[in-house]
């Protein structure tokens, strides 16, 4: 690793969203300040490694990005000079602002990473907007991955964070902390992101690395930084047992060489035992009784404390599992959910049950490659090897990530030297 | 910043109020107006006639067609609207809460100034 791209990854790390919300504040505009940011650090990645690595990094970045706002700006006026003029009064320029005017400091939320995931949280935003959009500008990731986290096509994710960009500006919506009274009105929201956020980090479907530990670290530090900011509520208490278990699997996840191991072949020697009773520990204080997004939170937590319990994969208590998956399913209607259950059924009760659970799902995630992997194990489990082969052909046809493709393809092989062997 | 507020109703619940329902109405419309003086500026707004009085007008390249009612059949009408200016949605939604229980559309007017 050279010294420029060090530089530039503790430059997005450091400064990305301390950048971006001074843009924010300092031009109004929230879809301008985070494509002139990108530009920005697009810009440091290629000037840096030839020109050397400025002596103040984020100074660099600012002046870049600020120099981009203004040449979008200065566009604008010019092409809206050109668009037919329409009867429009002349406007007057609003007074000094009124004391109900000054925006919000949001002091009460101390960390800039936070505050920009409650400001991209803003209820006038589609749920799917508001997502990407915290994906985009808190996290910085690109629409191919935001668009493999959401199941649907690139196009289709492009457009949806062009609007939602286009809507933050043109509907009016505040790109602001809301005062400290009234957050937990953005609470699921907020929770909501900063799990996709933390899935993103733990299994990217694009891209050759399988665990981006760092976005996932960054996720779980976002959920204790909200737990401390509003104690005690179920939805976050929920989300940080859930997020803390699953991180404790993080280093068994991938052999070296970054290929997929699968939980029963992982090495629970390397799962961390203290993250897992912190977890655990956050778990039993959730109460049975709580609905909503807290309650689809707590029952994936139940199924993670129940991998983290067992001492070895033959240990794993399916039956429970099942039973948490079953809930889980009648709770959220998730077809993916729905897979997930179909693998523990298979596991407590054969493959056979887990097949019939996956009847009917192949309109619901058309662009996945879990659902063909899943049944094609199965089906290989079944006896039905030929039907397996076919069901492989289909996830490695849908499957866009480096490790897990490799996975697939190794699978498949298996299968057919077996298949042949058979026969 | 100006918006366009749509003020949409089952004009059944106006027709059948009585006075002190019709007394809270005109209340909740002088607590929205109060607010939006205190943040900004109440531009104008009128309350419709009913879409029993509505004429809609369609016209092509060719020809103009003149229908009685209103432009689209719902449940619930366009009833009156605001025009105010305030500095951002959230003061807008603020305001709106003090209103009675319509469905609102809230739509940003097209500002060439500021583009």
């Amino acid at each position: 690793m050279t010294t420029a791209s060090e530089a530039l990854s503790a430059a997005w790390r450091d400064h990305w969203a301390r950048l971006l919300a001074a843009l924010v504040g300092r031009y109004r505009r929230p879809d301008l300040a985070e494509d002139a940011l990108a530009d920005a650090y697009a810009a440091a990645a290629r000037v840096w490694p030839v020109e050397g690595v400025p002596a103040n990094p984020a100074g660099w970045l600012r002046t870049a990005a600020g120099r981009r706002v203004l040449d979008r700006l200065r566009a604008e006026a010019v092409a809206s000079r050109k668009e037919p003029l329409m009867v429009v009064e002349e406007r007057r320029r609003p007074g000094p602002p009124l004391p109900g005017d000054e925006p919000d400091d949001g002091a009460h939320v101390a960390d800039e990473r936070l505050r920009l995931v409650f400001a991209c949280c803003h209820p006038a935003l589609s749920p799917e907007a508001r997502a990407a959009l915290t994906l985009r500008f808190v996290a910085g990731l690109g629409v191919p991955h935001i668009a493999r986290l959401f199941l649907v096509p690139e196009a289709t994710m492009a457009a949806r964070v062009t609007r939602a960009k286009k809507r933050l500006a043109a509907s009016g919506i505040p790109f602001a902390i809301p005062p400290r009274g009234r957050l937990d009105e953005r609470l699921d929201m907020v929770a909501t992101v900063l799990y996709l956020a933390f899935t993103a980090g733990y299994a990217p479907g694009t891209g050759p690395d399988l665990v981006r530990v760092a976005l996932a670290g960054e996720a779980i530090r976002l959920v204790r930084l909200l737990d401390e900011l509003l104690p005690g509520r179920p939805v976050v208490r929920a989300l940080l047992a859930l997020v803390v278990l699953q991180h404790s699997r993080r280093d068994a996840r991938t052999r070296p060489d970054g290929a997929l191991v699968l939980l029963p072949d992982q090495d629970r020697s390397s799962w961390h035992e203290d993250e897992i009773a912190v977890g655990l520990a956050v778990l039993a204080d959730v109460p049975d009784d709580v609905s909503g997004l807290a309650r689809d939170y707590l029952l994936q937590a139940r199924v993670a404390a129940e991998h983290a319990r067992a001492g070895d994969a033959a240990e794993t208590d399916w039956t429970a599992i099942a039973v948490h998956y079953a809930a889980l399913d009648a709770h959220t209607r998730s077809p993916v959910v729905r897979l997930a259950r179909a693998v523990a059924v298979a596991e407590a009760e054969g493959p056979q049950a887990g097949l019939a659970l996956l009847d009917g799902l192949d309109g619901l995630l058309p662009h996945s490659h879990r659902l063909p992997a899943t049944r094609a194990e199965l089906l290989l489990r079944a006896g039905r090897g030929d039907e397996a082969l076919t069901a492989f052909d289909d996830a490695i046809a849908r499957c866009a990530n480096g490790a897990e493709l490799t996975h697939l393809h190794r699978r498949r092989l298996a299968v057919a030297d077996q298949q042949r062997t058979a026969g | 910043m100006r918006f366009v507020l749509l003020l949409h109703e089952d004009e059944q619940v106006w027709a059948r109020a009585g006075a002190t329902e019709r007394a809270d109405h005109v209340r909740r419309h002088d607590a929205f107006s109060e607010a939006v003086r205190a943040r900004g500026e109440l531009v104008g707004g009128e309350a419709l006639s009913a879409v029993a009085a509505a004429t809609t007008v369609r016209r092509d390249a060719e020809s103009t067609t003149v229908t009685e009612g209103p432009y689209a059949e719902t449940v619930e009408q366009l009833g009156g609207f605001y025009v105010v200016d305030l500095p951002d949605l959230d003061a807008v939604l603020e305001a709106v809460a003090l209103l009675p229980p319509y469905s609102v559309e809230v739509r940003p007017v097209v500002d060439l100034d500021d583009r």
